[in-house]
């Protein structure tokens, strides 16, 4: 077994208990940004599910798949939930939401539907983020040239699908990461609930390594993409985990001062 | 006693001074609603009359109108969504959002008169100009769900959003439009 074939099948079974584990939580307490988590990780599991199908086979619709879950929708959604969490005046968070839908609507069927796609490029076992887009140079009058060819065949992200790509992810890197490293700064400064400001460490490494393993495919280097897919769905994993059991500690600790407020009153 | 120079924000609750799909005319809304079917019937006449009977020609002369129009309206509701929600700190009076409902209305006339000529064989010049049109017709009513829906008051904050993003869909759309 490849390593990137490891890592995708590790990514994609984490993402998937998480999910579940999430999407029950927001089943037992309906808040808007356990919603918006579950969306982000149930396109996280379906992105890296979408990776291991293409390892074996090529398929418009995974690929599809693969392109509008991780390079479009994971961060933002992701991104919400940690809005949802923060931005608690008047309408703002909602209305990022239906921005993000209305995002999320527009590219679905630009990707599924009218976007070509090269399937030359694929052999069994690529490496998709090699092969997801055309290698070019310049050519001889400046104009870049395709060098090795790609499943979006063409040198420029211009009057495509892709043109969203740096947005959305820039968006909810800013959301997902901005706002764990606030809420770990803000429970550091009050001296409270430690274990909330390490998992929101967490949560913010989780989501700097794929955006930094992102923009080093961007610079041409695809080496750290899987591993920062696994490595970032695992830190987010054990980050929320850590969010979640200092949120029922605090829960607890309230329930046992009203219990002893409630005695001495007796 | 001297008067107070503060003015108090206007705030609505949720269904006052009248409910989200209330179906009355006042003034200014009215205006908007008359405005937009005269520009309406000016264009369908004006190009009826110069494509000597061809629908297609009347169809794609209406949806590059009405783009205009869309631009131009989206422009004046978001100025007015600013003055009257960051200048002002107002709610969302019951002509603004009958008013937005208008352009909505105009923009579904856009998409259908689109629509109608990709069935008559025409081709946009780029193929993302659909899915710029479907994203200009579907920006409105995300943002009036908000509004119609927010329990937190003032909610001009919905308006401005879904202009801006129209506004901006637009601007991409027409690049994208007549074929070259």
């Amino acid at each position: 077994m490849s390593f990137s074939l490891f890592m995708s099948i590790a990514a994609t079974l984490v993402t998937g208990a998480f999910t579940v584990l999430v999407f029950r939580r927001w089943l037992a307490h309906p808040k808007q940004h356990l919603l918006a988590w579950s969306i982000g990780l149930l396109m996280y599991f379906l992105g890296t599910l979408s990776q291991v199908v293409l390892y074996f086979v090529w398929s418009p619709f995974f690929f599809g798949l693969w392109y509008w879950c991780g390079a479009l929708m994971v961060a933002t959604w992701l991104g919400q939930g940690t809005i949802y969490l923060l931005v608690r005046r008047g309408n703002i968070a909602r209305n990022f939401q239906m921005a993000l839908i209305l995002v999320g609507i527009m590219t679905l069927p630009w990707v599924m539907f009218a976007t070509p796609f090269n399937a030359n490029a694929w052999v069994p076992g690529a490496d998709m983020t090699v092969i997801f887009k055309a290698e070019c140079a310049p050519g001889p009058d400046g104009v870049p040239m395709i060098v090795n060819e790609g499943v979006f065949n063409a040198c420029s992200s211009r009057g495509t699908v892709r043109f969203f790509s740096p947005i959305m992810n820039i968006w909810g890197t800013i959301a997902l990461v901005g706002g764990a490293v606030y809420s770990a700064v803000l429970f550091r400064r009050k001296q409270m609930l430690r274990s909330r400001m390490i998992g929101n460490l967490f949560i913010a490494a989780g989501g700097i390594l794929p955006a930094f393993s992102g923009a080093l495919i961007s610079l041409g280097d695809p080496s750290y993409k899987y591993f920062g897919e696994m490595a970032g769905a695992i830190l987010i994993f054990v980050g929320f985990m850590m969010v979640s059991s200092a949120k029922d500690e605090a829960r607890e600790s309230i329930e046992i001062k009203r219990q002893v407020r409630a005695v001495a009153v007796d | 006693m001297a008067e107070s120079s503060v003015r108090s924000k206007k705030v609505y609750p949720q269904g006052v001074p009248e409910r989200p799909f209330s179906l009355r005319f006042t003034r200014i809304d009215g205006l908007i609603l008359v405005g937009t079917l005269i520009f309406l019937a000016v264009v369908l006449v004006y190009e009826y009359a110069q494509a000597g009977g061809s629908s297609y020609l009347v169809l794609k002369s209406t949806h590059f109108h009405l783009s205009r129009y869309g631009l131009g309206m989206s422009l004046v509701m978001l100025s007015v969504a600013f003055y009257v929600g960051i200048v002002r700190k107002d709610d969302v009076m019951p002509w603004f959002r009958r008013g937005t409902y208008v352009v909505f209305g105009s923009m579904v006339i856009q998409a259908l008169s689109g629509f109608a000529m990709m069935l008559m064989g025409g081709v946009p010049g780029a193929p993302e100009h659909i899915f710029y049109g479907v994203g200009t017709m579907l920006c409105l009513p995300f943002f009036i769900f908000v509004e119609v829906t927010a329990n937190k008051r003032p909610a001009m904050g919905s308006y401005m959003w879904g202009f801006f993003l129209m506004l901006g869909v637009i601007v991409r759309c027409f690049g994208t439009g007549p074929r070259a």
